[in-house]
């Protein structure tokens, strides 16, 4: 689609992240909230979704618990843990690290050098 | 907290498999779901609206293999299968199964004794210096009497140490059985040993320190002077023991004479050699020596 980017490898843990920073979601409900907060902006595979969820839950990143969505339907709910919280901050500071350092570079102008 | 997380995920992915596996189908139905309600509330048809969400979705088998990967544990589930499958296959062919673990035992057997082999000769040798004349030495009474009949008492070691002046010093060892039913008669060994120990610790000192080989052959070398000389070789090998004829030519008798009859006494497979072949009729008790080294002319 155009006007929509493609999530960069590694970047979709930030972004469910931050998603369930904002209060706990179940599996659509984070992609709509990402979609949400980067005003649509970025594309996301629907699928691609879940092993990263089953991921941050191994690493003890996210907490499930089964409740009910609001259509009144039986859904898994994430919720950030405090690890997850902590991984949240440092990877949003190394994020930005980042863009600041490519946004410099990209920004220099020839008779900069 | 992520230890616990992962020993937790691992656990479920165990032994709460089917549950698991019912709860990932019921949230990736879900999601279609939902998805398929917004679909058909921005107008699509009910059915349109599903097979949209399920395209949008992807391959859900995929997807669930994926995730089944990331919640851990599945390396051990896969394990697990692999071995049931080949549990049942052996079962079933059960020739197959006896000719595979006859091979492999074959296999692991041989490939132990080359590498025993490799180890003892060329990646741990024995730590003890001029190991080419290093001899073990044993009572020969004449008669085989059994590997044990080969020990010598501890009188007569404290004997050939004392007087023999080929081996400048001269020490005993044990050999110990783990078998149960040779355990009196470890006990017996063990006191024996005890008893060698005590007399012969400074010897076992030289052993340790690996001066062994060393004293042997300046004991050798004292002994026969410049005639002679030490030759790592086994002595029932072609051409070390005599076959070829070589301890014919040498001269038992000043040896003897100037050392007396213990001289005899370490190398008697050497008079033995010799009384064969008519040329020494010696009577007194008789030594093997063994596994190393034979003296010859150094011509």
């Amino acid at each position: 689609l155009t006007g929509q980017a493609q999530i960069l490898p590694g970047n979709l843990d930030l972004l469910i992240l931050k998603a369930a920073s904002l209060g706990p979601l179940h599996g659509y409900g984070i992609l709509l909230r990402i979609e949400q907060i980067s005003r649509g902006a970025l594309l996301i595979e629907q699928g691609a979704l879940y092993p990263a969820l089953f991921r941050l839950v191994r690493q003890g990143l996210l907490r499930p618990s089964w409740g009910t969505s609001d259509n009144n339907r039986r859904a898994k709910f994430y919720e950030l843990t405090s690890s997850g919280r902590k991984r949240l901050r440092q990877e949003t500071k190394d994020w930005n690290r980042l863009v600041t350092a490519i946004a410099s570079a990209l920004g220099t102008q020839p008779e900069e050098v | 907290m992520k230890v616990a997380a992962f020993l937790r995920s691992l656990a479920s992915g165990l032994f709460r498999r089917s549950q698991m596996e019912g709860e990932m189908d019921e949230e990736l139905r879900a999601h279609i779901a939902n998805r398929a309600d917004d679909l058909e509330r921005s107008g699509l048809s009910h059915a349109e609206a599903e097979r949209r969400a399920r395209i949008e979705f992807g391959g859900q088998e995929r997807y669930k293999e994926e995730c089944r990967e990331e919640r851990g544990g599945a390396w051990l589930e896969s394990l697990w299968t692999d071995v049931r499958f080949g549990l049942r296959m052996l079962v079933k062919s059960r020739g197959f199964s006896a000719l595979a673990v006859l091979t492999l035992a074959l296999g692991i057997g041989a490939n132990a004794a080359i590498f025993s082999m490799v180890n003892a000769l060329l990646l741990h040798p024995y730590h003890f210096r001029d190991l080419d004349v290093l001899v073990r030495v044993w009572e020969d009474r004449g008669i085989d009497e059994g590997y044990d009949a080969r020990y010598v008492a501890p009188a007569d070691a404290t004997e050939l140490s004392t007087h023999n002046e080929i081996f400048e010093n001269v020490t005993t060892y044990e050999m110990r059985s783990n078998c149960p039913a040779r355990r009196g008669h470890t006990a017996r060994r063990s006191e024996r040993l005890h008893r060698h120990r005590q007399n012969y610790g400074h010897i076992d000192g030289h052993l340790r320190a690996g001066r062994f080989g060393a004293v042997i052959r300046r004991g050798i070398r004292r002994a026969f002077g410049e005639r002679c000389t030490a030759h790592s070789r086994n002595w029932n090998s072609p051409g070390a023991g005599g076959r070829d004829g070589r301890l014919d030519e040498i001269d038992s008798r000043p040896c003897a004479e100037a050392y007396g009859d213990r001289v005899g006494h370490c190398f008697a497979r050497f008079f033995r050699h010799q009384r064969r072949h008519g040329q020494s009729d010696l009577r007194h008790r008789e030594y093997g020596c063994h596994d190393s080294s034979v003296v010859r002319r150094n011509s």
